[in-house]
């Protein structure tokens, strides 16, 4: 059973940080998963043809995907990447060689997923115009409209959690990897295979464009 | 670039006073100009309040059936994963298991094959076949016979150890007489039936019956000469004088025809062969007894006679 999550507030930024504290054996999704094999032997099995390993692999791992998804495109495709995602894992299984954790290894795939998706897109956009959908090139702009009703609705706290979608592709797994994961700057430069200044530069600008976002949203009106 | 004027105007820069990586002495100037600056610190509170924001929202759980729903896609859509060796569908790790076993066979049954045909031919066939037939004087008698004696010889031993030593492995020494072991006993069987083989003329194979049928003949010569050999008046039965076959032995004989000494033939007895009595056939005391059987015809005196066994 997983301890829930703790939130501590540090008192000079008022920043909230959501610590997820984790028994070594509530790292699971499922209870169906072999506690004593860490993520490396799961793959290792996996890559031998062992499908069950993959498969605890994966339901260990599925909230933490959904969670990156639901903030990099939102919660009506997380689903969708999600699986992507895994079947990409499976598939580049072989390429796998442990050099960094299977978790790193993940959030590369998934940052990969998330710019073919828009690179993909765009090109259909391309083709097609007039698509109506949301264009994460274009400069952000502000969602919706009489910002104190929505700001106290649901659809509010959800276009708040999946604000990230409106910013450039490049920008989104850092910034969720930094501010919901909570990465150090190294980790996030190894697993995405960027210099560690450009991993700063993309959360810079990409917290920025949040800024823009949201602070209509939330100027003193979101609990 | 940071702003010197207002450096809460840089996203960069309040993205490292967020995440605390400003130098002190910075970080300190700007906690200084913030409480002067209210646009830099409606920046900051802003920036901060937006990311706090946007932290805290919760984020939908999955849905119960998205590991399954993942899986089942990963199944439709991935071939399935093969193991480190496998093509094509075999393992090729055990099909060289199976190669490899397949040479064993392969390799083995030839000489299975020829030790069971070794088995199924009586032991004494191939000897018996080259002793019962001296209408082959060039075949190696002796030394098949030799071989073939000691074979048995070792074979008998083999099979039936030294019966002194199992007695003094097997039984206390009180019970030797009474109730010697079966293994004792089976093996001085199997020794006392090689020496009788031995002791025994060679028996007549099943082989052809034109060799089997033949009975011995004597030739009988003067070696003294003195005159003609007198006639054989009797002699021993076929199946004593077949183990002496292709010998060769210089008798004498008395004035009454009876023989009073039997040699092995010095000069090689049989001319046309060559042989003589071999030292493992017992040119002495069995042949002997043999060849005091004949009968001669009563003559003047004692007489030498060469008799060849045919």
């Amino acid at each position: 059973m997983a301890t829930p999550p703790t939130r501590t507030a540090t008192a000079e930024t008022g920043r909230i940080r959501r610590r997820i504290v984790l028994a070594p054996s509530a790292r699971r999704d499922s209870p169906l998963t072999q506690p004593e094999r860490t993520d490396e032997e799961l793959l290792a099995l996996a890559r031998q043809g062992e499908q069950d390993a993959f498969g605890d692999f994966v339901r260990r791992h599925t909230a933490t995907v959904h969670r990156w998804m639901v903030r990099a495109v939102g919660t009506e495709d997380a689903d969708d990447m999600a699986q992507e995602i895994f079947v990409k894992a499976y598939r580049g299984l072989e390429r796998f060689r442990g050099d960094a954790p299977p978790r790193a290894w993940l959030a590369a795939i998934a940052d990969n997923a998330v710019k073919n998706r828009y690179r993909s897109r765009s090109r259909f956009r391309r083709i097609f115009a007039g698509s109506t959908d949301a264009d994460p090139e274009r400069e952000p702009q502000a969602p919706g409209a009489g910002p104190e009703d929505e700001a106290r609705s649901g659809e509010s706290r959800r276009v708040v959690a999946e604000a990230l979608k409106l910013l450039p592709p490049d920008f989104r797994m850092p910034v969720v990897l930094r501010d919901i994961e909570e990465w150090s700057y190294e980790e996030i430069a190894a697993s995405l295979g960027v210099p560690i200044g450009t991993v700063k530069s993309r959360i810079a600008r990409g917290r920025g464009q949040l800024r823009e976002i949201l602070t209509p949203l939330i100027s003193g009106r979101l609990p | 670039m940071t702003d010197t004027l207002h450096p809460a105007r840089s996203t960069e820069f309040l993205s490292s006073l967020y995440d605390a990586e400003l130098p002190s002495a910075d970080r300190a100037a700007f906690e200084a100009h913030r409480s002067a600056c209210d646009e830099c610190r409606a920046a900051a509170d802003a920036f901060a309040a937006t990311l706090a924001a946007f932290r805290a929202s919760p984020t939908p759980p999955p849905a119960a059936d998205l590991s399954a729903r993942i899986l089942r896609k990963i199944r439709a859509q991935s071939p399935s994963r093969r193991p480190f060796g496998v093509m094509f569908g075999i393992d090729v790790r055990w099909a060289g298991v199976v190669v490899a076993a397949l040479l064993v066979v392969l390799i083995s049954t030839p000489l299975v094959v020829r030790r069971k045909e070794a088995a199924v031919l009586p032991s004494s066939s191939i000897p018996a076949t080259i002793l019962d037939a001296p209408e082959q004087p060039a075949a190696p008698e002796p030394q098949a016979r030799n071989s073939a004696k000691s074979e048995a010889a070792r074979g008998a031993a083999a099979l039936a150890p030294a019966p002194a030593q199992l007695s003094r492995d097997a039984l206390p020494a009180a019970n030797l007489a009474e109730a010697p072991h079966p293994q004792a006993a089976s093996g001085a069987a199997s020794a006392d039936e090689a020496r009788r083989r031995d002791a025994e003329p060679p028996r007549v194979a099943p082989g052809p019956p034109m060799v089997a049928a033949t009975p011995a003949q004597l030739s009988v010569r003067a070696s003294d000469g003195n005159g003609p050999a007198p006639a054989i008046v009797s002699q021993p039965p076929d199946t004593r004088l077949a183990g002496l076959r292709g010998l060769a032995f210089l008798v004498t004989v008395d004035a009454r025809g009876r023989v009073t000494k039997v040699e092995p033939s010095a000069t090689g007895g049989l001319a046309s062969s060559g042989k003589s009595a071999p030292a493992d056939r017992d040119p002495g005391a069995g042949h002997e007894s043999i060849l005091r059987e004949l009968r001669f015809a009563a003559g003047d005196g004692e007489r030498r006679l060469l008799v060849q066994v045919e």
